[in-house]
């Protein structure tokens, strides 16, 4: 079982256009320099429609980062990438003491988006968070800086 | 010589590859700096730009630019022999690819995480947008005609893939509406949709279907045709949708499938051993394309693709943490794709073939390596699942449902973001109608590619896949070429020395002008008044690249021996 050598949060970022990609003979519009944001609101097939409104995943990750220890590791992962994500968060949940089954499930559900994992437990799930509240989900011995204990 | 030899040796030259010259690319040449504050802590926006974990940002980046490209050059280069095609494969990924990669991340972290588009206008000149631009609409044309000829030839050859391809489209809606309207995680249901399109294979196993008959009663010459038409009606309605309903849950799914296949060619090997047949060096018949350009624009993704410049310096720059870490995302981005077209090899020299005469007859000449290229890459993987117990018919389908899930899902995109790309020459030149008319914009985006993949002509058996594929591969190449040239410009603005970048700029500029004009002539010779224009127009962009590389480059080695001399 793998042995905990410091703290990990991940914060699993909204279902976003981002990369919807068939491989390597497409982009996004944006890779090629086109804002799709530009083109007309009525436009249905625009890459942000659908989108998730609210808080920004990488504000709320930023203010983590300032409100925890420096030894905390803080991430925002796309729940697309599962080549990171699930490995990961087992690896968290076994080194946190749940089983292998246990740990499987707990990386099943960190895909959902807006989902918070704190050393491998899922915090807070499918709900967009604030720095606040996301602060509040975590565990207490998540350390934390001095001005937000 | 058994395949798993090969396979362990190239991982090892990439693995050397990596520890060695991407070191010297991130010392000497991109002069990477540990302390170089990225755009991800310099601009927030609270969306894209955030510093992130190395491993996270490979992670993202390798699920976006894997795809099914690099699987069918290789499948058709293997008929000059598994030697030359590997060669390039290795070669090209080491030297070119990573180079390029690895650069496009480079040169955009150090310009606020501009796409290569822009700084195409930034680092070369204003004409250059323009350029880039035509490149990618040419690019993606041909992208979006290839791969409806890929699934065309795929679904004529393997009926039994019909139904899984075409229930993977309402399944993934599905699960695209449960996992965003519920808000749940993504990974279970996908799986589940993994594993319901693999019961759907043994589905369409027993129930093929074959649309014959059809395509014969409305007038087809070829059933493909009526595969092809279907397919862009199919995407032009998909384009329309927002991302989330169809696109993404779609990408989901094919991206679990990547890794099974993957697992399944490198386990199919290990437990089969089986021996590579195909000649090392194939004497090819007289009157065949020559190996020297053709090979090297058959061969774009899995060598050196230009897409990944798009990806890098897109969306993987907004995130990078530290300067240094391009090398491990973008070099080792490049190593997963060159690992890919190392499967594709081993698949139509080893797994496709018991004997060297039945490997013969599967590349008897050119043309019909190139038509049955897909087809050999589906058997290939087929027989290395067979080697883990899966039926052999099963394990044809299987295979088939992947390459088409992942040409389907490419056309997807790839009419969405040709869309978005006419507008754009649209509105810079002035044409406001077709700039503001979606429909129309999107009718454009269909059409021509579906006029290029139904392409009259060519004799009876109308042209081989291998035509269009060399246009794609020449265009990609070109797309890569750009990205080369404001890559190099920058590292000579920087007083670092340019030469492992110029050399593969060179050579793929060489490679490219010299097959245009080769394929130019061909089309001439035979009154082929579809394709002789398109290849002129992109041998003209490729002389605006060279001629706009060159006017910056010197630009750009005067600059810097007056700052020379300044000092």
């Amino acid at each position: 079982m793998p042995v905990r050598t410091g703290h990990r949060i991940l914060l699993v970022g909204p279902w976003r256009a981002g990369t919807a990609g068939g491989g390597c003979c497409t982009a996004s519009p944006e890779d090629i320099g086109i804002v799709p944001h530009e083109h007309p609101p009525h436009d249905p097939g625009r890459d942000d429609a659908g989108g998730d409104d609210g808080p920004g995943p990488a504000a709320v990750v930023r203010a983590l980062r300032a409100s925890v220890g420096p030894e905390v590791d803080v991430q925002l992962v796309d729940p697309r990438n599962t080549v990171y994500l699930v490995p990961t968060v087992f690896r968290d949940a076994r080194a946190g003491g749940a089983s292998a089954a246990r740990a499987l499930a707990t990386a099943a559900r960190a895909t959902t988006p807006w989902t918070l994992v704190a050393d491998g437990v899922v915090v807070s799930r499918a709900v967009p968070l604030d720095h606040p509240s996301a602060l509040a989900c975590l565990p207490p011995d998540i350390p934390r800086t001095s001005t937000t204990r | 010589m058994p395949a798993i030899v090969v396979a362990v040796v190239v991982l090892a030259l990439f693995a050397l590859g990596y520890l060695y010259y991407s070191r010297y690319l991130a010392e000497r040449v991109y002069g990477l700096d540990p302390a170089f504050v990225t755009p991800a802590h310099e601009l927030s926006d609270g969306v894209d730009y955030v510093p992130t974990n190395k491993h996270v940002v490979f992670g993202h980046h390798f699920t976006s630019v894997a795809g099914a490209a690099p699987i069918v050059g290789p499948a058709i280069a293997v008929f000059w022999g598994w030697g030359p095609a590997l060669a390039w494969v290795v070669l090209g990924t080491i030297f070119a690819a990573g180079v390029h990669d690895f650069g496009a991340l480079a040169v955009s972290v150090r310009h606020k995480a501009r796409s290569i588009g822009t700084l195409a206008h930034d680092v070369i000149s204003r004409r250059a947008r323009t350029l880039f631009l035509l490149i990618i609409f040419f690019l993606l044309t041909l992208v979006n005609a290839v791969f409806a000829v890929v699934i065309g030839n795929l679904l004529v050859a393997n009926p039994g893939a019909v139904i899984p391809i075409f229930v993977e489209i309402p399944l993934a809606i599905a699960i695209g509406q449960y996992i965003y309207r519920k808000g749940t995680a993504a990974l279970v249901p996908s799986l589940f949709g993994v594993v319901g399109l693999y019961l759907l294979i043994w589905v369409g196993n027993e129930v093929p279907i074959e649309i014959d008959g059809l395509a014969d009663q409305l007038g087809f010459d070829r059933t493909r045709d009526l595969w092809v038409i279907i397919m862009f009606a199919y995407t032009f309605i998909a384009s329309r949708m927002p991302v989330w309903v169809l696109l993404q849950p779609r990408d989901y799914i094919n991206s679990h499938q990547l890794f099974i296949a993957l697992g399944v060619i490198l386990l199919g090997i290990l437990v089969g051993m089986d021996e590579i047949v195909a000649p090392v060096v194939n004497d090819v018949p007289e009157g065949s394309p020559s190996i020297f350009p053709i090979l090297f624009i058959t061969i774009a993704c899995g060598a050196i693709s230009g897409f990944h410049s798009l990806v890098a310096s897109g969306t993987t720059s907004k995130q990078l943490d530290k300067e240094t870490d391009a090398r491990y995302v973008g070099y080792m981005g490049a190593l997963g794709e060159g690992s890919l077209a190392l499967g594709s090899i081993l698949a139509v020299t080893a797994g496709v073939a018991a004997t060297r005469a039945d490997w013969d007859a599967l590349y008897v000449d050119h043309s019909t390596a190139s038509d049955g290229a897909v087809g050999n890459f589906v058997n290939g993987v087929a027989s290395f699942a067979n080697n883990l117990g899966v039926p052999l018919d099963l394990a044809a389908v299987f295979a088939a449902v992947v390459v088409v899930s992942f040409a389907a899902t490419t056309m997807d995109t790839g009419v969405r973001l040709q869309r978005y790309v006419v507008q754009e020459i649209a509105e810079l030149a002035g044409w406001r109608k077709l700039a503001r008319n979606l429909t129309l914009a999107g009718i454009v985006a269909v059409a021509i590619p579906m006029a290029m993949a139904l392409l009259p002509g060519g004799g009876d058996a109308g042209y081989t896949f291998g035509v269009l594929w060399r246009l794609f591969g020449t265009t990609n190449q070109l797309t890569a070429g750009l990205a080369l040239a404001v890559i190099a410009v920058w590292v000579t603005k920087r007083s670092r020395n340019p030469v492992a970048v110029l050399v593969p700029l060179v050579f793929l500029l060489i490679m490219t002008s010299w097959a245009l004009i080769q394929q130019l002539g061909e089309f001439i010779d035979a009154e082929e008044w579809v394709l002789a224009p398109m290849d002129a127009v992109i041998f003209v962009l490729a002389m605006w690249l060279i001629v706009e590389a060159a006017i910056a480059l010197r630009r750009a080695f005067t600059d810097r021996a007056v700052a020379g001399t300044r000092t």
